[in-house]
């Protein structure tokens, strides 16, 4: 039967790596379905970021294809991610410091031209994160490193994308933005955005998550609904660490 | 009269500041900031983001200068001091975006990293066997120490950390500030470096450690400095400072 596509964005059978060395994904398949959140878990160098990197066109596989609401955008550049749909907030800190923090937000939008949507957009994501509006004008290398990720975070909701990856977001933010952060993944999953999330808080991102996938060795090791995963006492011990939640009685 | 405390035999003023200010471009990232330190305890400094964590550390170490007030350790004051100076009074740090040299190999980058006042002497602990060994030593510390021959930019975000906190072992530091160490590293990784902070602390060395990952602070720290716009307003023990109605509204989110 003829439908829409199952998933918002496919990566199938993906091999990547980074000029001669070793590869770093070997034959990984991982699925989005809309409306959902999937979270990327596995030790440090097991590839998490390199997944989201080839999904937004950063890295090319060097086979391997990956779907954008059921269309073929294997091979297009990191130019073409905002027209493909896709926002991809990376680890660490991408602001232009030497821009303003409204210019860096504007960078997001880009591709929108009517200037009414832009209006919206921007007051949406000043809203949601109030330190971008009051520091509006400065430069942005004088935030902080916390608001700077604000900053990138609302650049990324510019355009209102169908796949959002997210790399690393609660590093560096204090609880209470994590939170928001984290609310923020919520809603806009329940908007209909596919999100593609990397986060060493694993189990606050589970939490957050409906599906899991444990990455070891370059490909995907076990996946499934996040819940059981956070339930898993192996599971638990081996990436997630600290305490488990309260909800692990019997 | 206060009466002499027997437990410790010296209680050391560690790093300490009185009214420091720093202001960029008409904002006050550090605003009057009284605060001290204790000396061989794990110290926490937490708050906000933009609640000047980051800056105080530049301050005290000399990355930047303070616009007014004083920086100490251990009773002499180094404000305005260069960051190498304030090195070798045994201050050794890291940053919260990690800094490796990335093409550099993993023993190069802990052979640059060392205490040495001249580049000769530098250039020459590159082929001084005790030298390798002392590296090597931090290295299966850190547990990084299959990696000695890897390019830095090979190693994964998480392996880059802990060969920065090698790099800052290196130097022999007497206190060691960490801006957010637990920020990207898995939890097992970030068992591995809480493990290490306490085995140093029960050798002697004094920390101060900026970090969101409210778990490892309260498990790990002695005593936790809280900011807000720019300088203290709490400090106590991690047990104290958890019920500080300020800190909860301020930081922890009700």
């Amino acid at each position: 039967m003829e439908s829409e596509a199952k998933n918002l964005l496919e990566l199938r059978d993906i091999e990547a790596g980074y000029g001669r060395a070793a590869l770093v994904l070997r034959g990984l398949t991982v699925e989005v379905p809309p409306g959902s959140v999937v979270c990327l878990v596995g030790p440090n160098g097991a590839g998490k970021s390199t997944v989201l990197k080839v999904a937004s066109g950063m890295l090319k596989p060097r086979s391997g294809s990956i779907h954008v609401d059921g269309r073929d955008i294997t091979g297009d550049g990191p130019q073409s991610m905002l027209r493909n749909g896709l926002a991809h907030v990376l680890q660490g800190h991408s602001v232009f410091r030497e821009m303003t923090v409204g210019e860096n937000v504007m960078l997001g939008a880009f591709t929108l031209k009517d200037q009414k949507v832009i209006q919206e957009r921007v007051e949406f994501v000043q809203n949601l994160f109030p330190i971008v509006g009051e520091r509006w004008k400065q430069l942005a290398g004088l935030l902080s490193g916390g608001q700077q990720k604000q900053v990138e975070f609302a650049r990324s909701l510019m355009v209102s994308p169908k796949v959002v990856l997210l790399d690393e977001p609660s590093m560096g933010l204090d609880p209470k933005t994590t939170e928001k952060v984290f609310e923020q993944v919520v809603r806009m999953r329940d908007a209909g955005t596919a999100v593609l999330l990397v986060e060493q808080n694993a189990r606050r991102a589970l939490e957050t998550a409906d599906i899991g996938c444990v990455l070891d060795l370059g490909r995907v090791h076990i996946s499934g609904p996040a819940s059981e995963l956070l339930a898993d006492p192996t599971l638990a011990a081996l990436y997630l660490g600290g305490k488990p939640s309260v909800a692990d009685a019997g | 009269m206060n009466a002499p405390t027997a437990q410790s035999p010296t209680t050391l003023e560690s790093l300490s500041t009185v009214e420091m200010t720093k202001s960029f471009g008409g904002v006050t990232a550090v605003d009057g900031a009284t605060v001290s330190f204790r000396e061989g305890k794990v110290n926490g400094l937490i708050g906000p983001n933009g609640s000047g964590k980051t800056t105080f550390f530049n301050c005290v170490t000399g990355m930047i200068k303070p616009d007014s007030g004083e920086v100490r350790y251990r009773g002499q004051e180094i404000t305005r001091k260069s960051p190498d100076r304030i090195a070798r009074t045994g201050i050794g740090r890291s940053f919260q975006l990690c800094r490796v040299f990335p093409r550099m190999t993993v023993m190069e980058n802990l052979l640059v990293a060392v205490r040495s006042p001249s580049i000769r002497r530098q250039l020459r602990s590159a082929h001084d066997p005790e030298e390798l060994e002392r590296a090597r030593g931090w290295l299966r510390r850190v547990g990084i120490d299959h990696l000695e021959h890897a390019e830095a930019r090979n190693l994964s975000y998480g392996q880059q950390k802990l060969l920065e906190l090698a790099g800052v072992l290196m130097g022999e530091p007497d206190t060691i500030m960490l801006d957010e160490p637990a920020g990207g590293v898995n939890p097992a990784l970030i068992g591995r470096i809480a493990t290490l902070v306490r085995e140093l602390n029960e050798e002697g060395k004094t920390f101060i450690i900026v970090e969101h990952n409210m778990e490892m602070v309260m498990s790990l720290c002695d005593h936790v400095v809280v900011f807000d716009r720019g300088r203290p307003i709490a400090e106590g023990t991690p047990e104290i400072i958890q019920q500080d109605p300020r800190v909860l509204e301020a930081y922890l989110g009700v």
